[in-house]
């Protein structure tokens, strides 16, 4: 079916009147856990052109935070930093690729991912519903203090220059790049977010019945009378509510034919965005991988080497 | 599986699977309704049951609440430790059965795969291989699903990567076979062309045991579905990007019965769209009505 004028949509969200509060009490809980980064060596995915490493952090709860991080091999100066952040039911990339292009790059797996699930661990389905009759210990609650951790991982690191941080991701790691680039808004360079999840998601679970937002239908059959109680927790954590404090560029993609992801939420979170330095890529027949498969991903490369700088290895542009 | 293209050592190594896996035909199979997912015209069950080796396994499978007998079809896991429920549009007209094999979530209290590490865990060994088991999982999978009751067995479908054509290579009761995307496939030859995941994957493994690349490569051969193709007694439609394209057409020209290529025009609305119509097509079900609700 056609949808009707997707760019015109209203999102249900509404931001909590204590909400800069609870996201400050969050930090502030999250700050009191020492970052204590860790990087090992992992010659097997190693190359000559570039380095990987296990890296680990803490985070909100005292969770241990894996992920993947590479570097090219021989830099010189300090690198360009590239934060990757992961979908929901997709393992998080490996991003050698970003490595040969110049980047100091970090994947981050947060609270449920493999190698960061030995304490929590809701699983898929799951995840999305974890508590969520529960603002205070909802699972994204710490979730998303885990990918502003990454940031601060990413960013601290000796190698990589502060000021040239960008943050990338799809899906769920759409509704990250937004989420960190809000809360980060000061220190993120720039920022691509493709099919952005996690945004209008009372609005989106009445817009399809795909997972993962089909969790949301099945909580509201398992908990009748409870709907108010489950829209009032995703408003603390809609993306929706978040985007009007980012201030870097940022570019968003999305398919119009998603149905994981409804594009009437893409648009609306996009409308919402702070800063005026953004551009939307909407693709005309694409579903959930919303351009990433003709071409988009030349489109982030380009438009993260044009605030980023990154040095391929090899030398040249 | 016929001798047409198979080698000795291939056919050998894949009769003493099946043969493992036919061991466990008459094994319990524990299944508990998943009300969370169950609806008004769609029912989805938990099934927990034993994989060669005596390995624990999960899947999802679900069906339309009436109107049966349904079309049975296997869903080939990807690449990747999450398998979810049927999508709606599969779960209104199929008698899907989701496998999450050995090493995925829901299958792993013995075994957790690690990404990247699945592609060559177990390498060099044809005999340590995790893959031989996961092949394994799928055709036991295939004996689960076709135990369950109001389906009409001589329309069993099977789609996924190309695990999928050597599950339909191995069982000569598959009436339509979908595969899309490529792992096997000629893998030694077309790893070394890429530095993606999870094909890098065997670059790495390769890199750091070179004394071990030899024996591995050999043990890769016998993953690979071209020798195996003659077998496919399956309608068959692989749907691959167009650099995996030369790859698949061995694939294809290898099967005796129809067999067509779709090339992905990277549009997923077009490519979803064409490859579930054409499962539908195949398998005498009606054409899905698409993902989304009306707006």
């Amino acid at each position: 079916m056609t949808i009707a004028d997707p760019k015109t949509f209203q999102s249900s969200a509404v931001k909590p009147a204590d909400f800069d509060q609870f996201w400050e009490e969050t930090w502030h809980e999250t700050r009191k856990v020492p970052l204590n980064p860790r990087l090992e060596p992992v010659p097997m995915r190693s190359t000559d052109e570039i380095e990987v490493f296990d890296a680990a952090y803490d985070s909100y709860g005292g969770i241990e935070i894996h992920g993947w991080y590479m570097r090219p091999r021989n830099f010189e100066g300090k690198l360009p930093g590239m934060l990757c952040v992961p979908g929901y039911v997709g393992e998080p990339r490996f991003p050698n690729d970003l490595a040969l292009k110049g980047y100091a790059a970090f994947s981050a797996a947060p609270r449920g991912k493999l190698r960061s699930n030995s304490v929590f661990n809701p699983g898929y389905p799951g995840l999305l519903v974890h508590n969520i009759l529960d603002r205070d210990t909802y699972s994204y609650r710490g979730f998303y203090m885990d990918a502003v951790r990454a940031f601060d991982f990413l960013a601290g690191l000796d190698e990589v220059d502060d000021s040239r941080v960008g943050v990338q991701g799809s899906s769920q790691g759409g509704a990250l790049t937004l989420l960190v680039a809000s809360l980060r808004a000061k220190e993120t360079a720039a920022a691509s977010a493709g099919a952005p999840y996690l945004c209008s998601m009372m609005d989106s679970a009445s817009l399809t019945r795909s997972y993962p937002y089909e969790e949301i239908n099945e909580a509201l059959r398992a908990n009748p009378g409870k709907e108010q109680v489950i829209r009032q927790t995703l408003d603390y954590f809609d993306i929706q509510n978040f985007v009007d404090k980012i201030t870097c560029p940022i570019i968003v993609n999305i398919g119009l034919r998603d149905d994981v992801c409804p594009p009437e939420t893409g648009y609306a979170v996009y409308n919402q965005i702070g800063t005026s330095d953004k551009k939307i890529y909407a693709y005309e027949n694409c579903a959930h991988e919303s351009g990433s498969a003709v071409g988009h991903g030349n489109v982030i490369d380009e438009f993260m080497a044009s605030h980023l700088a990154p040095v391929p290895v090899g030398g040249g542009s | 599986m016929s001798n047409n293209g198979t080698s000795n050592s291939q056919r050998d190594y894949w009769e003493a699977v099946v043969r493992e896996v036919a061991a466990l035909k008459d094994s319990a199979v524990q299944s508990e309704s998943r009300d969370l997912s169950s609806d008004d015209t769609t029912v989805t069950t938990e099934l927990q049951f034993e994989g060669i080796g005596g390995y624990p396994l999960f899947a999802y499978y679900s069906r339309p609440r009436t109107g049966g007998p349904f079309v049975p079809l296997l869903q080939v896991p990807g690449y990747g430790s999450v398998v979810t429920v049927p999508t709606v549009e599969r779960r209104t007209r199929y008698a899907v059965l989701a496998l999450c094999h050995r090493g995925q979530r829901r299958s792993d209290s013995s075994y957790k795969a690690a990404y990247p590490g699945l592609l060559t865990d177990g390498l060099p060994s044809a005999d340590t291989y995790v893959w031989r088991g996961v092949v394994a999982d799928c055709l036991r999978a295939i004996d689960v699903l076709l135990a369950q009751t109001d389906l009409d067995a001589s329309r069993l479908a099977v789609t996924g990567h190309d695990a999928a054509a050597m599950v339909a290579a191995l069982r000569g009761d598959i009436a339509s076979l979908m595969v899309v995307g490529l792992m096997f496939t000629s893998l030694s030859s077309r790893a070394p062309g890429t530095n993606s995941y999870p094909l890098q994957e065997i670059n790495d493994f390769k890199r750091t045991y070179p004394s071990q690349w030899e024996e591995a490569a050999a043990t890769l051969g016998l993953f690979d579905p071209t020798p195996m193709a003659g077998s496919i007694r399956a309608d068959t439609m692989i749907a691959c990007s167009a650099g995996e394209i030369p790859a698949a057409s061995a694939v294809s020209k290898a099967i005796p019965g129809a067999s067509t290529i779709y090339q992905n025009t990277g549009y997923g609305f077009i490519d979803h769209g064409a490859q579930e119509d054409w499962l539908s097509d195949s398998a005498g079900v009606p054409q899905s009505p698409g993902p989304f609700l009306p707006r």
